[in-house]
């Protein structure tokens, strides 16, 4: 390590999260603040280069390494923990707290990594603290969620290490590089490891199934970190792979599709991570300047803005108890606060122009103009318009409109506003002054996204598209019960594994044991007389000389008959 | 939705699809840019094709109980 302004963010989150529990009590939700805060300034203190190597064993690994597309990442996972630390200021559960901050060590810690196995060390180090935030909701339903999630992401961990160790044997290298598209099995792993992580369709089943049961806190982590961390492995190593356009367009519209049918309002919103997420899996497949610029943005803004959505949507469970649009409405008048902080939000992931995700959205369908991905650009703009029509009008309508519930709500913690205020205004500020953004991304492309044509038609669409709601707007109405998704693939036949591998080995288990058991007991009653065996039930359970005493003089007797004939007959003769 | 509110949204959209006609976009994204107007049909219809279609998807295929997972 260099100079003191040289700290590695990651080292910086890890002594947070480490001493955290031993501070006294009341200190440690200021802790929470302190550590992101001191993080965010190392990643804006280090110089451009590496600046921490570690030797291990006949490896140097480079362990801090910055440039503009890492400093981008590294800037926003910091700021995002910041705020969803000021989100969960009132939370008292150190675990809780420790465990935010370790999962964010794991994705800054990734952002900066120079090597492969750097970068899978940070990324398993996300996994635990990262289910953990689903298991501390304590119900029986998280419990079991945040075991299939931990599971999928081990799951995609060993896809991303197999794929390392074997792209390290064939080619002696272990920095991180850029990996040419499909040029061997190795970059295929890893690839899938990564595609799991940012839920790329059909490997996203984890996140609609364990988000949405996460606790109220815990969401606002969980929807920044994972899904943008392999965002950002994609940007870096797999740039230009055309295989993640089609994934990332299928992904846009698959969420689309899903949101339709989720009654859940954070079920929803997580639908909408896939398809925000599928908008920047395109851009990383496109991998031109102006793409990889998108994507970088989008992920940026979308930090922002999907953590605003989902602290909102938590805010409506937090105050309320319920989370179903078919048992949620008419909050608007109780909740006014709430709902303009979410409608930001809203406004900003449905890309109205002057809030952030009109200056990074466009950025990443203009780069699929760009490159004459005509069909591509036509399909993320429509999945734009599922988007607004979700997020955008069917959550706040069921939510906050919709039909009068008599819910009342309870008081909102003001950390909670305070960190819903401060999201708000990134959105706002990023949406207005736009070139904030543009000058930390990697390349130095001129976009304008304010141009007529593009205003023109963004208001045509957002205003077309509200009309069509409002219209049909019964016909979106949230459905009691649930949507099946890929999960169906493993949930449902968990149940026939279970027959198979639980049910009848136990069976069979059951039949040996009660066949050895009796075995056994004859065994032992013939031990303790060996001579019932052969004289049958005349003889008692135990052996005793004197149930044989008889059988030994009637010997005796013949013995000294036989003796006495073979006497007499000696006599005679 | 009262009355105030639907006349702005009117002027809304008649605004933008009169910028349409007056700043017609260049066919750089396709032929369809060219066309004014053409992103209002494209919202509107788009619209009701994401929502026909996944309600149908999910009338057919994916709509369960919700204890579906917890049934034997």
């Amino acid at each position: 390590m260099g100079s003191e302004a040289n700290v590695a963010p990651f080292i910086v989150m890890a002594v947070g999260a480490l001493i955290l529990p031993f501070l006294p009590r009341l200190s440690r939700p200021y802790a929470t603040l302190v550590v992101p805060l001191l993080a965010l300034m190392a990643v804006w203190f280090a110089p451009v280069g590496i600046n921490l190597t570690l030797k291990f064993m006949d490896y140097q690994l480079v362990l801090f390494k910055v440039d503009s597309l890492s400093r981008v990442f590294g800037t926003i996972f910091a700021l995002i923990t910041l705020i969803g630390s000021i989100f969960a200021f009132h939370v008292r559960e150190t675990a809780e707290q420790a465990a935010a901050l370790l999962y964010a060590t794991g994705a800054v810690g990734v952002t900066f990594a120079g090597d492969f196995l750097t970068l899978f060390f940070f990324w398993e180090l996300m996994s635990l603290p990262s289910a953990y935030l689903v298991w501390a909701s304590k119900t029986e339903e998280s419990g079991r969620a945040g075991m299939r999630y931990l599971l999928f992401h081990l799951f995609g961990g060993a896809l991303l290490l197999a794929g390392i160790l074997l792209h390290t044997a064939e080619t002696g290298r272990i920095l991180i590089e850029q990996l040419p598209p499909g040029s061997s099995f190795s970059s295929w792993l890893i690839l899938a490891g990564v595609a799991l992580n940012a839920a790329v369709v059909p490997l996203h089943a984890w996140l609609p199934d364990a988000y949405p049961k996460a606790t109220v806190t815990g969401a606002v982590f969980l929807s920044a970190l994972t899904t943008k961390t392999a965002v950002y492995v994609l940007l870096r190593i797999f740039p230009g792979w055309e295989v993640l356009i089609f994934l990332g367009v299928f992904m846009a519209l698959y969420g689309v599709v899903f949101a339709v049918l989720a009654n859940d309002i954070r079920g929803l919103l997580s639908y909408h991570i896939i398809s925000q997420v599928g908008y920047m899996v395109a851009g990383a497949g496109i991998g031109t300047q102006l793409a990889i610029n998108g994507a970088a943005a989008h992920a940026f803004s979308h930090i922002l803005y999907k953590s605003l959505l989902f602290m909102g949507a938590g805010s409506v469970i937090f105050t309320t108890g319920k989370s179903k649009m078919t048992e949620l409405g008419g909050l608007a008048k109780k909740q006014p606060l709430v709902f303009w902080l979410y409608m930001i939000g809203a406004f900003s992931i449905s890309g109205f122009p002057l809030f952030n995700g009109f200056i990074s959205k466009s950025m990443v369908i203009a780069a699929a103009g760009e490159a004459h991905h005509t069909i591509v650009w036509l399909l993320l703009t429509l999945a734009s318009v599922g988007t607004f029509l979700h997020t955008g009008l069917k959550l706040p309508y069921y939510t906050w409109f919709g039909e009068e519930r008599g819910l009342t709500p309870t008081a909102l913690h003001l950390n909670m506003y305070l960190a819903m205020a401060v999201a708000a205004f990134f959105c706002v500020l990023f949406g207005v002054m736009p070139g904030l953004l543009y000058d930390m991304l990697p390349f130095s492309v001129s976009f304008a996204p304010y141009t007529v044509t593009h205003l023109t038609e963004t208001a045509q669409i957002l205003i077309f598209t509200f009309v069509a709601f409002w219209i049909y707007r019964k016909k979106v109405a949230g459905e009691a019960g649930i949507a099946l998704d890929v999960d169906w693939f493993y949930r449902k036949p968990a149940k026939l594994a279970e027959r198979i591998f639980t049910v009848n080995v136990e069976a069979v288990f059951n039949r040996v044991d009660k066949f050895v058991e009796n075995f056994v007991r004859s065994l032992t009653a013939i031990s303790r007389n060996p001579l019932a065996f052969f004289i049958g039930s005349g003889a008692g359970r135990d052996y005793s000389p004197d149930d044989y005493r008889p059988a030994v003089g009637v010997l005796i007797v013949v013995t000294l008959l036989c003796f006495l004939l073979f006497a007499g007959w000696g006599w005679f003769v | 939705m009262n009355k105030l509110r639907w006349a702005l949204l009117g002027l809304g959209g008649a605004l933008s699809i009169a910028a349409g006609f007056i700043f017609p976009g260049e066919e750089t994204h396709g032929w369809w840019s060219a066309i004014p107007g053409f992103f209002a049909l494209f919202g509107f219809f788009g619209c009701l094709l994401i929502i026909v279609f996944s309600k149908f998807l999910g009338k057919i295929l994916l709509y369960k109980r919700e204890d579906y997972y917890d049934g034997k």
